[in-house]
């Protein structure tokens, strides 16, 4: 024990004795001072209930002396001593007195471990390579070569000979261990030969031991599948929005350039044939020979449907085919060709269902001629559509520029569209649309808007000069162009509502001029457009809602006087029941108005009493059939009735059809609602009236009846209920706030009563009055340190003096006797 | 002649006599230009205010004034013969003007008013016969001419008689037109007692009774100064005589066979001029009660003119409640006067001690109507039968029954088309009416029923003055004040119609 101690260093020793010493120092009673407690709070600690006076004081002095008094030892002194023995070991602090491993890195061989650790294994196969062991050099040559000054005996041989021998020793133990390596190796070789024959005999021990391998399971068959699997393959990236839009613009811009080429008749035109050059091209005037005969190329295409393809009477086909003739654009149009080709491929499949769409509206557009709309099909499989094109087809493209930049003005606008056939007006503004896509440029965006605006305006005109003639064609028109004003209002949802509502307000403002009479259908046909471009069942929505007020405005207000008023009020509330279709809401005055018009339908007796719903007047008979006749009463209603004025009985049929219709099917669709068998009686009274009717058709007779029969069943369903509570759902527990007391740094009643800002203002104020005092008393006591010190100082000085002076006495009463004595001596010398 | 050059000439006619006073072709020219005028009607205040300048500087200056003598009678000199003639000039010329009243141009009516009322004026102070005891007379016959005209000209006056309302600030001009109103109270015949007269009559009573409330103030602010306080002649006109006239005139008019245009303007008049002036205020009662059932806006009139009778004079009248209950009808909403109907009917049932079944009907009758009324009126009704329920906490099982709730019954106990409140049957019913409102189309609506229903009712009522006024364009306008964050679009490409098959637009229309 002793001797391991020993060999620790001084200061662990040090450490070691402090520690050891056990510090059994009895308190001294009078060293004590007793802060004596009134009454005995329970659950308060008392901190301050012994105090040490002395051994406070004697801190209080030790720490002055090393503070205070260091300073005032120095004081009024220019030059310092400074002692740097010490501060020459001082260690570098650390960056974190926490860490403390930081400074130093552990390392081997030159490597930090943590370099070393990443290979966790290595294992010296290199035989060059020696283990730390064995790099370690033994006693016997440390002690020759590094220590090898001494006047030993042995020291006396050369030295050279040493370290001759030295190598010789290594090479010795190198060659050993290659020795010991190979034998090594041969023994694992045979090992490994012999387990090979002890293999064979477990083998076989096995084989009958063992069963055959364990049934594969559902699970591993699943894995093996998996495994087996064809992976996904790395294919080209999806191209993106932009892209398809560069795309398409750059397809419709060949396909304009080639259109403008075959316009001026030139068929290979030298510019652009010179732009080809073959990657053979060895510059030096040979040229590739430029591919200049059509049939020659329209032997290597395939048309998909070779039906469809008659070379001999399609020269309109080379829009397609004689594209390939332009070198570099033919090329690339051949990878487009390829890519539509793909079907697989999402975005390539859009890219050609549009152009399916452009051509197929010039396909409807001859096949007009057909006049069943049944026939128009926009929708067509995209793969076959270009292979649909067909002589008819062609013919307006000629005329229609592929690509169709917005005019400047709505007047320029209106003459692009022109008195075009609908179809090629919708081709028109599609292809503005895709030749001034945003995706292209970004100053395209206000051009979409300023589109929109266009086509609101021109639908406003359109619906301004209406006559038998076109009606038709107008109706047909808005509902064309409802995809592209989707379209158009999804590329600047804001702006483009925004200018829509702004059309509203105009309406409105116009038809407050005069609020009894039916706006015209300038008016009318823009809520239309309201279903197709916002959704009509939110609850509030920014166009949608003014509209509705709009609407209702229109149908509680207006006079029904003519054949128009009636057709309007039916067109708004066909258009209500397609709005509410979904969300199921009602509006008052769209049944007022069916009401109305069943009311309108009824001969009424000079007694009868019965009184519409304004707007409707008392006693009105516009709509009763005054003579039998035979028409199929499920005709439906066409735009052409907006126009003619007179009402005949034919128009009659229909429109009391149409409102019964209607009625039925609005009562199906609030067949839900809570009050529905109060709106059905309202209409039933009126329907059976109607029923009455002897000049009504037996057809619609049925038909009304059928509606009753229909209103019996949902009446018969539903019940009259009271209503219930609202099922009150269970109130949360109230979420308690976590209450924090306020810490109070002094129990004093002041503080703990009181809270807030002024509290902590007099708190704060308390403080800094005790830490003055505090200060104060510090100070005080910091000059009495320093008058003590002084005083001590003056008072060694003193006792200095007096010793010297006390010295000096000393030697000068000694000198003085010395002297006396000699000169006693000599006097009694000098006397005897 | 051109309209500059006959101007012209009738400028130097009138000067031309005022310089010469003798002149009495000028005097005839200025006078047949104005039968010239009226019978061609072209306008016609020039030629007014031309005669009018002639006629004042004549009888400022006494030159027609006949002096007589009394006792004596007047002198026959060539002198009086002249001024004779110029009167008779005057006479004639005062008859035209009364003629212009009936023009059709407002401002040559108004014109010719101001010209008869100053001449009246003139006259009042410069009497055309001068006597020797100095009393001024009003002249009583010119203020009759115009009266007469006013009333008996077959057509409807009321642009004139309110230029009237100028003068009533003279007591005399009203001591006087009081005199003659009661003088034509009976007309001459039968005929002239027709719709325009009796229109007039209200119009002409209208201008003269002042408007109630300042009533006193108007005495005693004119005591300061008095020499505006009359047209011409000092008279002693006062409240008393005015309740005296009032009530004496509206024993008549009331007898009166009315239509309906008069028969409101009758109940405006009273319920806005006369009513504070009649003596006995409680024989209005079965007039007010016969006129209550004639319907639409008088109804709504003579119910107010009950209300105040309740109101302010301890009427009690006990079919009130069923006659307001008979007032709400679909067409209220369409009516001018559906503000004042609900301002009344909230009064009327503001008393917290109605019988719960009453408030019950009256609460269901509106729920019912809002089914088939316009938007803003909803709102009406919703906040009504709201402060309805506020009121009778009992009410609250109409919206949520507890006792009941849940329960199934065939049909609505509710009777809409009784008449008598007291025996609908609301109180067993619910408002289910409100259930339905919620799925209004319209989000305000809708929302407003939800909060009536779902949440606790607020302790204070809400004001429904607000609410009143609210027009259709009002709502078009908040709603498209209300800035909009984000504007949702449609996900789905419209296809044409011919492919949507579901539409109740392609089932009905062909295109």
């Amino acid at each position: 024990m002793k001797a391991k101690k020993g060999k620790k260093g001084p200061k662990s020793d040090a450490i070691y004795d402090k520690k050891s010493k056990v510090i059994v120092r009895k308190e001294n009673p009078f060293e004590l001072h007793v802060n004596r407690e009134k009454f005995n709070v329970l659950n308060r600690k008392t901190h301050h209930s012994f105090g040490k006076p002395l051994l406070a004081r004697q801190n209080a002095f030790e720490k002055r002396k090393q503070t205070l008094g260091a300073e005032y030892k120095v004081q009024n002194k220019s030059n310092l001593f400074e002692d740097r023995r010490k501060s020459g070991f001082k260690k570098l602090p650390r960056e974190s007195i926490y860490n403390l491993n930081d400074s130093e890195q552990l390392t081997h061989r030159g490597q930090t471990l943590e370099q070393i650790e990443q290979f966790d294994d290595a294992r010296p196969d290199d035989d060059d390579e020696m283990s730390d062991e064995e790099l370690r050099l033994d006693a016997n040559f440390t002690k020759v070569a590094h220590f090898g000054g001494g006047n030993d005996e042995e020291s006396m041989i050369d030295r050279k000979t040493a370290i001759d021998e030295l190598i010789a020793d290594s090479k010795k133990r190198k060659a050993e261990r290659v020795k010991e390596h190979e034998e090594m190796l041969d023994l694992t070789n045979k090992l490994d030969s012999d387990y090979k024959h002890l293999l064979s005999v477990v083998k076989t021990l096995e084989r009958t031991e063992t069963p055959e391998k364990p049934e594969a399971d559902e699970y591993d068959r699943l894995v093996k599948e998996m495994i087996f699997l064809p992976r996904g393959e790395p294919t080209n990236k999806l191209k993106s929005e932009d892209e398809i839009a560069r795309i398409e613009k750059e397809k419709l811009d060949m396909l304009e350039m080639d259109r403008q080429r075959r316009m001026q008749g030139d068929e290979d035109n030298p510019e652009i044939r010179s732009t080809y050059r073959s990657a053979d091209d060895l510059d030096d005037g040979y040229f590739l020979e430029p591919v200049i005969d059509d049939e020659d190329d329209k032997v290597l295409s395939y048309p998909l449907n070779p039906e469809d393809v008659d070379p001999q009477n399609e020269p309109d086909n080379e829009q397609e085919d004689d594209i390939p003739e332009n070198g570099e654009i033919g090329s690339k149009n051949e990878e487009i060709e390829s890519e539509n080709e793909s079907e697989n491929a999402d975005e390539e499949q859009s890219e050609s269902e549009s152009d399916a769409d452009s051509l197929e509206d010039l396909k409807a557009d001859n096949s007009e001629s057909d006049e069943n709309t049944s026939d128009e099909n926009d929708e067509i499989p995209a793969s076959t559509a270009p292979t649909k094109l067909d002589k008819k087809n062609i013919e307006p493209m000629d005329h229609i520029p592929f690509t169709i930049s917005l005019p400047e003005t709505y007047e320029k606008f209106i003459e692009l569209l022109g008195a075009q056939s609908i179809k090629i007006q919708s081709t028109i503004i599609e292809r503005i649309i895709k030749t001034d896509h945003p995706k292209l440029h970004f100053s395209n965006r206000n051009k979409m808007i300023k589109l929109f605006a266009y086509l609101l305006q021109y639908v406003n005109d359109l619906f301004l000069s209406n006559d038998e003639s076109n009606i038709t064609k107008h109706f047909k028109l808005v509902h064309n162009l409802s995809p592209l004003m989707f379209d158009l209002i999804q590329m600047n949802p804001e702006d483009c509502s925004s200018s829509f509502l702004e059309v509203f307000k105009e309406k409105y403002e116009d038809y407050k001029k005069n609020q009894k009479a039916y706006p015209k259908l300038d008016t009318i046909i823009f809520f239309k457009f309201l279903s197709s471009l916002f959704p009509t069942s939110d609850f509030r929505h920014p166009v949608v809602t003014p509209s509705y007020i709009f609407l209702h405005h229109i149908l509680s207000q207006c006079k029904v006087k003519t054949r128009s008023d009636v057709m309007s009020g039916l067109y708004l509330v066909t258009l209500t029941y397609d709005y509410q279709r979904i969300s199921k809401r009602f509006l008052p005055a769209v049944l007022n108005f069916l009401k109305g018009i069943c009311y309108l339908g009824i001969k009424k007796s000079l007694i009868d009493n019965s009184r519409p719903i304004p707007p409707f007047k008392k006693k009105d008979e516009l709509l009763v059939v005054s003579s039998e006749i035979d028409v199929i009463s499920n005709e439906k209603l066409k735009p052409t009735d907006f126009l003619v004025t007179d009402i005949d009985d034919e128009f009659k049929v229909r429109a009391i059809s149409t409102a019964v219709g209607l009625i039925k099917d609005y009562m199906l669709l609030y067949e839900e609602l809570v009050g529905v068998q109060y709106l059905i009686d309202s209409f039933e009274s009126l329907l059976s009236k109607l029923s009455d009717e002897e000049k009504l058709p037996e057809t619609l007779k049925a038909t009304i009846n059928e509606v009753l029969k229909e209103f019996d069943r949902i009446k018969s369903e539903r019940k009259f209920k009271y209503p219930e509570a609202e099922k009150k759902s269970l109130p949360m527990l109230r979420m308690l706030e976590p209450r924090f007391e306020a810490v109070h740094s002094d129990r004093r009643q002041m503080y703990c009563q009181s809270q807030g800002n002024a509290a902590e203002k007099k708190k704060l104020q308390h403080m800094l009055k005790r830490e003055k005092k505090s200060a104060k008393r510090e100070l005080i006591k910091d000059n009495e340190f320093l008058s003590k010190i002084k005083h001590r100082r003056m008072q060694q000085m003193d006792v200095e003096r007096k010793e010297k002076v006390r010295r000096i006495l000393h030697e000068g009463n000694v000198q003085q006797s010395e002297f006396k004595a000699l000169s006693r001596t000599k006097g009694r010398k000098g006397i005897f | 002649m051109s309209k500059g050059a006959k101007n012209h000439h009738l400028k130097s006619n009138v000067n031309e006599f005022l310089n010469n006073k003798r002149n009495i072709e000028a005097l005839t020219n200025v006078i047949d230009s104005f039968k010239n005028a009226l019978e061609k009607q072209i306008p016609l205040t020039t030629v007014i205010l031309s005669c009018e300048t002639i006629f004042v500087e004549l009888l400022r200056s006494h030159d027609m004034t006949i002096h007589i003598k009394s006792l004596q009678g007047k002198e026959n000199s060539p002198e009086n013969n002249y001024k004779q003639f110029l009167q008779e000039r005057y006479i004639e010329t005062f008859n035209l003007i009364i003629e212009c009243l009936g023009s059709d141009k407002t401002s040559d009516a108004h014109q010719a008013l101001t010209t008869c009322m100053k001449f009246i004026a003139i006259e009042g102070t410069n009497p055309l016969e001068s006597h020797d005891n100095h009393q001024t007379e009003f002249p009583i016959v010119h203020l009759n001419k115009v009266i007469s005209k006013l009333l008996l000209s077959h057509r409807i006056m009321k642009n004139v008689i309110v230029k009237l309302s100028e003068y009533t600030m003279f007591d005399d001009f009203c001591y006087f037109v009081w005199k003659l109103l009661l003088k034509n109270l009976i007309p001459t015949t039968k005929n002239d007692l027709n719709n325009e007269f009796i229109q007039n009559y209200l119009e002409l009573l209208n201008v003269l009774i002042p408007a109630s409330p300042n009533n006193n103030q108007k005495y005693a602010e004119q005591d300061d100064d008095d020499e505006k306080r009359f047209l011409c002649k000092v008279v002693k006109f006062d409240e008393q005589l005015l309740r005296k006239n009032v009530n004496k005139i509206w024993n008549f008019i009331v007898q009166w066979p009315h239509n309906d245009v008069t028969q409101r303007q009758l109940l405006v008049l009273l319920l806005e001029k006369v009513l504070v002036h009649l003596e006995k205020p409680a024989l209005l009662t079965d007039y007010l009660m016969d006129t209550l059932d004639v319907g639409g806006q008088v109804s709504l009139l003579a119910l107010q003119g009950i209300f105040i009778l309740i109101h302010k004079y301890n009427m009690s009248y006990p079919n009130i409640y069923e006659k307001l209950y008979a007032m709400f009808e679909p067409e209220i909403f369409h009516m001018k006067f559906k503000p004042r109907l609900f301002h009344l009917a909230d009064i009327f049932l503001s008393s917290t001690y109605l019988p719960e079944t009453l408030v019950a009907a009256f609460a269901k009758r509106l729920a019912r109507l809002s089914l088939v009324a316009p938007p803003q009126d909803i709102i009406i009704i919703l906040f009504f039968i709201g402060n309805l329920i506020i009121r009778h906490p009992g009410l609250k099982r109409l919206i949520c029954d507890a006792a009941n709730g849940g329960h199934e019954i065939s049909n609505d106990p509710f009777l809409m088309d009784e008449c008598d409140p007291n025996k609908s049957f609301a109180l067993q019913s619910s408002l289910w009416e409100i259930q339905l409102l919620k799925s209004h189309m319209l989000p305000y609506i809708s929302q407003t029923a939800k909060n009536i229903t779902s949440q606790p009712l607020p302790n204070r009522e809400w004001d429904l003055g607000e609410y009143l006024e609210v027009k259709e364009n009002d709502l078009f306008d908040q709603e498209i004040s209300k800035k909009a964050k984000e504007y949702a679009l449609t996900f789905e490409r419209p296809m044409t119609e011919t492919k949507n098959q579901h539409s109740a637009m392609s089932k009905y229309w062909k295109f």
